[in-house]
Formats: structure tokens, sequence, C-alpha cells
């Protein structure tokens, strides 16, 4: 017979008769599989989406956005490039008020170029704005105001027909967050409403068509950009990536992430499997090396079988995550009318493929040559065997090489950089390796003190030594895996908590933007209780002798680019409650003295009598640091980095900024006056805004937990693995102390004892160091000081984990009817 | 004169009419049959007969490994037939030592621990004097804190043979003890344990295919077409 013949017929009969002992790493490589195909169509499917609608999601082959007007015109010449097309809008906040409602919108002021790419879509009829007395509203702005399509509403002193209700417009999905609903109106209908522009904080946009623009073209435009005297932005579609498209681009570098800790996860497994498939075979592979057989072929023959196994996982996973896929396109489609581009399938089923191989291999190999180290006399008579015991970081460290090496390969081509992948898989591999460290030391401190347990934990302690190097790795694995979800979930209960409950008792309820100082007077008589404050824009020239925008423009690295932007100052005399003098005196509004919010100041390198001099719309202004303020972040008050006094910035026109506890009826009398006497000032209610900041939360949580989803499954799948095969190990272990007496209930309940204290104490530690890290993340990184300590939820779902993997050891030892007799037969290796 | 030819002699064991059968899917398969046998207190006892003709079947049902399709099977005075899972269990732990061809020493656990097992398990504080005594009879004493995968077959059968002694049984059943082992470990190995035994009152029951070990002991039966006899 050839050894093709031999290797094929020696594969199949081993998969075919053994197929029990397949079905762990089967279902492992099956998830893995659903896995990385669905998160390669989706990646795939995405960034096709960004580059073919880049034009449509930037709203312009090159747009130019500004907080003044700018003269377009001389930016083209400057740039040396005629557009094809120019589309200008206004936006600005603004409220509209219809027959029995106001609400604060996001206006768009377009002419009648706009969209330069794509189209607005109606619930029903076509967008367009002709006429001036069109204007079109979002489903959310149509709710709020309780009207629908040819309803009457007013902006300013103009009443406008809604002429339609917007479904889709070609920025929406990646725009960025909007709280505040939608309205388009026309260039012609806003300059009817008789507002003053002055009064509005507009961001003027300038969209133009460009037939195809070279490297060189793009690289001048950059150029015109920097060198231009105003402050613009230039975003070029396809080059630049802002808002939810930059957010796109980090989710899809984790969902990448995600794959890699499932594929490290699903390579952990099919080691496990592997290993526990060759020892359980060893004697009978011994057998085939005493009649003759060559390691090398022996190696290969157990090669196919896995490959049946991994090929068979992989198809079928194919084809599941390419139907998943389907599913979510028509949900996507369904819910926000984007159709996704189709993504090949093909290559990405080959890439899915071929990622399946790696990791089997890669796992593979290092199991077969740990198993079959042993010369056959050794397996079949007994010997040294020093597999379990011996050098167990050493080898942990060439199977974590071997298994992450091609995994590193991997990574490099999904982030498409080498760096970011080895760094993502180093950080994955340190932390196997962390963790597998501290519960080698803590079970090494155990098994020393084992004599101060009785007989039975005594026994798990030495059990669990015995297990060696396939303990440590389904514990690390199994940790790791509970410990993302224990981090993700306490921190989303957190900021759920912070954002519904905290937040709700100190913020206030209605905040006003945008007064304008000559509406000051006529507010604050009306609403005596509306708290303003001034708000100025200014940048820091100098601190102390340090001249920081010439720092700036001499790219002095030592200079924070922070420092170059402009900041709000604000002027009063009162100490607000949710701030609290750290340093230096508060000064009472005295002329020259300035208050400094802590951290900034620590950051900036500013420190108590440091001189500060501001440019505030033209004209120096300076004065001394004579404190610094710490603010509670959850009492949702004004916070500015800076303090002057009244008397060194009250002559400069500002914008005022406005705050009050009204309730529902006080809002809306509000609402009305200022949709009457001021539309330009907007409203917001912040209860409103919480429900959507948790909706959007919740929203993302989803998606978190579909990514941490497979890691679990398959860590939990690897655990399964351990209490299969450690049964395997422990039933003969069970039989021996039977013969000595031992009861098969005490048997029982020490083999459950051992599996499920694996479980338990991972879950426990999980929970534990999932707490710090979450408090961690919450207090230094969101600003939450109160995290929540204790979830239901989590903890049901460790127990359930914990039952699931109880109840595996039970069906295994309940449905084991071997008798002792038996399984105190002659085969045993020791 | 050995113990069953005295008459104030206490018999340990007991077999009456005890048969065998295994139900396969072929039929019903009979390996024993009427078997009947007195074993005396102190008394050491060889079983041989052909492979497959049930002397560790006959092993597993004395000790009480395996329940008998019918008869009675008495030890120390003690009908075991009606004894509940738990009482087997305590009876084993208690009357009966086991010594297996395979050693069946727990992997996990050292030499001593393997050792002070049936003691713990009969929730008994180990007497450490005890222990280090019987440790340095099996000659391991330097090696009492080792793994079993770093002993030898020998050294392995001599922690067997300490763990099977460690509660002074009444009965040690010994299954080819010397079966894994060349000749001269082997001859060691029996040595101490009939070294172990006699002068006391424990009953060693010896599965064997050596007649030079089956001629070592007290009394020697033959099991040969399902049916035991003494030989003479």
């Amino acid at each position: 017979m050839s050894e093709f013949k031999l290797v094929v017929k020696f594969g199949w009969r081993l998969v075919s008769r053994e197929w029990r002992r397949f079905v762990l790493p089967f279902l492992s490589l099956f998830i893995t599989a659903i896995v990385v195909m669905l998160i390669l169509l989706l990646t795939n499917a995405s960034s096709l989406l960004l580059s073919n609608q880049a034009r449509e999601l930037t709203g312009g082959d090159v747009v130019i956005e500004s907080s003044v007007p700018v003269n377009d015109s001389e930016f083209w010449q400057q740039a040396k490039l005629e557009p094809l097309q120019i589309a200008k809008q206004l936006s600005f906040s603004g409220t509209l008020q219809s027959a029995s409602s106001v609400a604060p919108f996001s206006v768009q002021v377009v002419d009648q170029n706009y969209p330069l790419y794509g189209k607005v879509k109606l619930k029903t009829g076509k967008f367009s704005v002709k006429n001036e007395a069109d204007i079109f509203l979002d489903q959310a702005g149509a709710t709020k105001l309780g009207v629908a399509k040819g309803d009457l509403i007013s902006f300013g002193n103009k009443s406008f027909k809604v002429a339609g209700i917007i479904e889709v417009e070609p920025t929406s999905l990646f725009g960025g967050f909007r709280f505040l609903p939608r309205a388009i109106m026309s260039t012609e209908g806003f300059s009817a409403s008789g507002i003053d522009i002055a009064l509005l904080r507009v961001e003027y946009v300038y969209a133009a068509k460009f037939d195809k623009l070279n490297k060189q073209e793009v690289a001048l435009i950059k150029a015109t950009e920097e060198t231009y005297g105003r402050d613009i932005d230039v975003d070029v579609a396809g080059v630049d990536r802002t808002g939810l498209q930059r957010g796109l681009q980090i989710v899809t570098d984790f969902l990448v992430v995600a794959v890699l800790i499932t594929a490290v996860l699903a390579a952990v497994n099919v080691y496990s499997s592997t290993l526990y498939l060759v020892t359980v075979e060893r004697k009978s592979l011994a057998i085939l090396l005493a009649l003759g057989m060559r390691k090398r072929l022996l190696t290969v023959i157990l090669g196919f079988a896995l490959l049946c196994v991994v090929v068979s996982a992989g198809l079928l996973g194919i084809m599941a995550g390419s139907f998943v896929f389907s599913l979510i396109d028509k949900f996507i489609n369904a819910t926000y009318l984007i159709s996704l581009p189709t993504p090949g399938f093909v290559l990405d089923g080959l890439l899915c493929l071929f990622l399946m191989l790696t990791i089997a291999v890669s796992s593979f190999t290092p199991a077969v040559r740990k198993s079959l180290a042993l010369n056959p006399k050794q397996i079949l008579i007994g010997g040294d065997d020093s597999s379990s015991e011996n050098l167990p970081f050493r080898n942990l460290s060439i199977i974590t090489g071997f298994t992450l090496l091609p995994l590193m390969v991997l990574a490099a081509f999904l982030l498409e950089s080498l760096v970011n992948g080895l760094l993502v898989i180093a950080v994955i591999a340190i932390s196997y390796v962390v963790v597998a460290s501290i519960f080698v030391a803590i079970l090494a401190l155990f098994y020393r003190k084992r004599h101060t347990f009785n007989f039975f934990i005594r026994s798990i302690i030495s059990q669990k030594k015995a297990d060696g190097l396939f303990g440590i790795v389904s514990f690390t694995s199994l940790f790791i895996a509970l410990l993302a979800l224990g981090t993700l979930t306490l921190l989303q209960v957190s900021l759920e908590r912070y954002l519904t409950e905290d937040l709700a008792r100190t913020v206030p309820t209605t905040y006003v933007l945008d007064i304008q100082t000559s509406q000051k007077a006529a507010i604050s008589s009306s609403y005596p209780d509306l708290q303003l404050f001034a708000n100025i824009q200014a940048r820091i020239i100098a601190i102390d002798d340090l001249y920081i925008q010439d720092e700036l423009a001499r790219d002095n690295k030592d200079v924070d680019r922070e420092l170059g932007r402009e900041y709000n100052l604000t002027s009063r005399n009162e100490l607000l409650s949710s701030e609290k003098i750290v340093a230096g005196v508060w000064s009472e509004g005295k002329k020259g003295e300035i208050s400094v919010d802590a951290e900034f100041a620590d950051r900036a390198n500013i420190k108590l009598g440091s001189r500060l001099v501001f440019s505030v719309q033209g004209f120096a202004v300076e004065g001394t640091v004579t404190s610094l303020r710490e603010t509670d972040s959850r009492s949702g008050l004004p916070f500015f980095y800076f303090v002057l006094a009244p008397e060194d910035i009250g002559m400069f026109p500002s914008v005022y900024f406005g705050y009050s506890y009204y309730d529902a009826e006080q809002q809306l009398a509000l609402g009305r006056f200022l949709a009457n006497e001021m539309p330009n000032v907007s409203l917001l209610e912040t209860q409103a805004i919480g429900l959507i900041i948790v909706k959007l939360i919740g929203t993302l949580m989803v998606l978190v937990y579909i990514i941490a989803l497979p890691p679990l499954l398959i860590a939990t799948l690897l655990i399964t693995t351990l209490v299969v095969s450690s049964y395997e190990a422990r039933r003969r272990e069970g039989a021996r102390l039977r013969a000595i007496g031992a009861t098969r209930s005490q048997v029982l309940t020490n083999y459950l004892g051992e599996t499920i204290s694996l479980t338990l104490v991972s879950a426990v530690l999980s929970y534990f160091f999932s707490l710090l890290i979450a408090y961690a993340i919450s207090n230094y990184y969101l600003g939450i000081k109160s995290v929540v300590l204790f979830d239901a939820d989590l903890v049901f779902g460790l127990g359930l984990i914990i039952i699931l993997v109880g109840l595996v050891g039970l069906y295994l030892f309940k449905t084991d009817t071997i008798p002792l007799r038996e399984l105190l037969s002659y085969e045993s290796t020791n | 004169m050995t113990p069953s030819e005295s008459k104030s002699a206490k018999v340990v064991l007991n077999l009456e009419n005890v048969s065998k059968k295994f139900i396969t899917n072929r039929g019903d398969i009979s390996i024993l049959e009427g078997v009947s046998l007195k074993v005396y207190a102190g008394e050491k006892v060889a079983i041989i007969g052909p492979s497959g003709s049930g002397k560790s079947t006959l092993l597993s049902l004395i000790g009480l490994l395996d329940t008998p399709t019918t008869g009675l099977v008495e030890i120390s005075g003690i009908k075991t037939n009606n004894l509940s899972e738990v009482e087997q269990a305590s009876f084993r732990n208690k009357e009966i030592g086991f010594i297996f061809q395979s050693f069946e020493l727990i992997t996990p656990f050292t030499v001593t621990e393997n050792i002070v097992a049936p003691i713990e398990i009969a929730k008994q504080k180990p007497n450490q004097e005890e222990i280090n005594t019987l440790i340095n009879r099996i000659g391991l004493s330097e090696r009492k804190e080792a793994m079993p995968y770093t002993l030898s077959g020998g050294e392995k059968q001599r922690v067997a043979i300490a763990r099977a002694l460690a509660l002074k049984p009444a009965l040690i059943l010994a299954d080819e003890p010397t079966g894994s082992l060349d000749r001269e470990t082997g001859e060691k190995v029996l040595s101490m344990l009939l070294e172990s035994v006699s002068g006391s009152l424990t009953t060693l029951i010896i599965i064997t295919h050596d007649e030079s070990i089956a001629n070592r002991m007290d009394r020697v039966f033959v099991i040969k077409d399902r049916c035991i006899h003494e030989r003479v």
C-alpha cells in the first residue's frame, strides 16, 4: 500500500471511529470560522462603502468648513483649482415652533446645488429647495413639533410649510452624532425669516465637485489649507475621515482584535483537544510505532485526521458566517436604507480557511511533538514521563510561540501594520503569560500547603498540579474571556447608572445656548432663574515668558499642540457649588486675577503666580493666576478652564450660556418665548439627551457583546474539553480511590469539586479583576467616580457558566456505566 | 500447622455457590459456576488457572469490585451481598487491601500520600511513626515525597503493598503482583509481601500464573472449567 493510501485509510479510520473526540475542536473551529468570516465580510464591505461613497459621506470631493464666512473663490484661486460645481450651506442651532409645540433644531440652510453627491430621500415626494417657503424635517423633529407633511411651522418671522419628512441624507450615517432633530431650508427661506445671522453660531460649509483629483492636487489643497489666513478645515473625500467614518475605522480595528483573540482561543482549544486525543490514543499510536511506523508518518496520519475536521468546520463556518452577513446586510438596508457593497466572498472565504488551517497547524504541531516525544517502550511499558510535570514555563513559552507566530503574520496583514500586528499579539500573549504565571504561583503555594487541607481538597489541589500545562492554558483562557465580559458589563452598568441616576440628580434640566449680548437683558428679566455665563473665545498668547503661538509655529515639540486652539473664557465673582479651590485663593472677581482648572494647569505647566496673556478679539488681556480649581464633572454645571474678572473681559461682546432647573411646563413656556423672541437661541432638555445617550450606549454594548460572545463561547468549550478530558483521566483515579474505600459519591464530589473549582476560582478572580479594571477605567478615563460593584446579571451569567460546567461533569459521571472491575483493568501506563 | 489445619482458626472468607454470568449481545457468558471456598485468618492462598478461566473475576467478587450473579460472599463474618454501595466502600476500605498487577497508584499523589490515602479515606489520623516504619520496610524512606511517575516498576509495587497494609486489613488481594516486573524484582517484591503478612492474622490471596509463587503459599486453588478445586 502506498504511503498516501495508508495515511488516508488510517486517518479516516481515526476520524470516523473516534469522532466523539473531535466534537469539541470541531465546534470551536466552527464558531471561529463563523466569527472570522463574518468580521472579514463586514470589514471588507465597510471599507468598500467608505471608499465607494467617500464623496457622498463627505458631502463633496472637497469640503471647506469654517466658523466664519470664507471667500471660497479666493481659496480655489490659491489652490490653482477650478471646481465643476459648488454648494454652499449654513448650519446652526435654532428653535422652530408649531401650533402645538416648540423644539430646538439643527438647521441646515442649503442652496439648489445641495447635495452635490447622493440624494435626500423623503418618506413621500421629491426633495427640492426651489420654493423658499418649504422646509424639510426629519421624523424626530416632526414628532417633537407634532406636525406632518403639509403642516405649517414658523422660524423667526417666517411661516414655512413642511414639504417632506427626511428619511435619509447622504451624510446622515457618518456625519457624527446629532442630539437635535434636523431641518433643511433654502437660502432664500432663511433670508426671509429675518434672523440676524450675526446672532447665530453658524458653521459655513463650501462643498466643491471636481472631475478627479490627483495626489499633487490633494497636496496642493492641503498646503493651501495650511497657508490660508483664516480658521478653516478642509476635508478631501477618501483622504480625511471624520465623525463616524473614523469611528467605523476604530470599530473595524476592534473587530480585527476580536478576531485575533478568538483565533488565539481557538488555537488553544485545538491544541488542548489534539493533546488530549493523542494522549488518550497514545498507546494505540505507540503500537503503530512498535510495528515499525515512522513518527513522521504517524504525525501525517494525525494531521490528516485533523485536516478533515478543520476543513469541514471551516467550510460550514464560512457558509454560516456568509448567511449571518446577509442577514445583517438586510437589517442595515431596512433600518438605515444603506446597501452594503458586496464583499469578495471567495477571497474572504479562502482567507478564513487559511486562518483555520494556520490555527490548526500552529496548535497541532506542538501538541503532537509533545505527546509523541516518548519512545514506544516508554509509552507501552512505562518509564520516565516528564510530559506532565517538568518545565511548564518553557513548554508554555514554546507553545505560545508556535501558536502565535502565524497569528502575528495574520494580525499584521489584517491591521495593515506590522508594528500594530506585533503589538496586539504581544499584548494577548503577555496577558496569557501573566495570568498563567499567577495561576502557577497560586497553585504552587496551595500545593506546598496542601497538608493543611482535608484529604479530598488535597486531592483536588494535587490533580490541578498534575494537570500541568493543559490546566494552566484552560484556566488562563477562561479567565481572560470572563475578565473581558465582566469588565465590559460593569462599565456599561456604571455608565448607565451615571447617566440615568447620578446625572439626573444634579444636572440642570434646562440649558440655553447662544444668547447674544443684545438679548441678555430681555431674557434675564423674563427668566430671572436662568443662570447666565459669558463665553468669550480667546487664544493663549503667553504663559509666563513662553510665547505659545510662536513656539507652536516654530514646531517646538515641548509645547502641547492643544494650547494652540481657542479656549472659552468666562467672568464672574462667585465660585459655583460644583467647584473647589485646591490652591491659592478665589479672587472674587478682582481685576487682573485668573482662576485656572487644576488639571489643565498641570498639563499646561501653569502655576500659582503664572502670568497669562490671552488674545481676545484682537486685544491682549493679561492677568496672574491666583487660584486653581477642581470641578465635579457630575454636576453638569458650566465648566471653564479660565475664569477672569468681569472688569477684564466684560467689555468684549460675548455669547451667553445659561442653565436652570425648570420642570416640563416651564420648559415649554421658555421654548415658546425663545421661538417667538429669539429663534437663534437653542433650548436643550437634558432628560432627552440622557435617554439618547443611554440608548446609544445600549446599541454599542450589543455590538460589544456580539464580539465578546464568541471568545467566551470558545473558552467555555475549552473548559468543557478540560472537563471531558479530565474525566477520562479522573475515572481511573476515581476507580483507584474506590478500590481503597472511597464511595462513588465521594469520587463524584471530588470530581465535581475539581471541575467546578476551576471555573469558580476563575469566575471569582475575573470578577475581582473586572472591578479593578472597571474602577480604573471609570475613574481615570471616563471620569465617573461611582463604579457599580455588583451587577446581578453578570453574577447570574457567571453562575450559569459554573452550572454548565458542573452539568457536563455530572452528565459524564452519571452516564459512565463501566463497572469498577473493568476500570481497574490492565491498561494502565503508570 | 497452617491456619486451615487448626480447628480454632477463624474463617475470613467464605464463598458459597458463587456464580458469575456476563450478559452480552450474543447471549449470556458464564465465567464462574458454583464456586465454594473457605479461607482462614493468617492463611496465604494462591489461585491459579489458565488465561480467561475467571481468576480475576473471582478476585473482583471477593474484593467487592463486582457482585456475583448468585451465591454468597462472606468476609469476616459479614454477608456482603446485601451491603449498600456506601457500606461496600467502607468495608473495602477497612477489611480489604488491593495489590494490582498494574500498581494503580494515584498519579498526582506522592509516595507517602498514596500510602496514607486509605487511612484518610477512613477519616482516621495517620500515625506518622507507623507510616515511617512502613515506608522504611519497603525501602523507600529516601523517596517518600517522590511522584509515582518517577518510580521504577518494583518501587511502584512496593508502594502498592504498603498502601494495602496501611489499615491492617483482614484480607489482602493480590492480582498478579509480579506480572509487570522482571524475575529478580518480582522475587524481591514477593518476599517483601510474604514477610509483611507472615506472623500476622492478615490473609493473603494471590492470583498468579507462576507455579513457583503458588508453591510458596499455604494452599493452592485451581480454577478450571468455571469451577474451583483445591490442589492437594
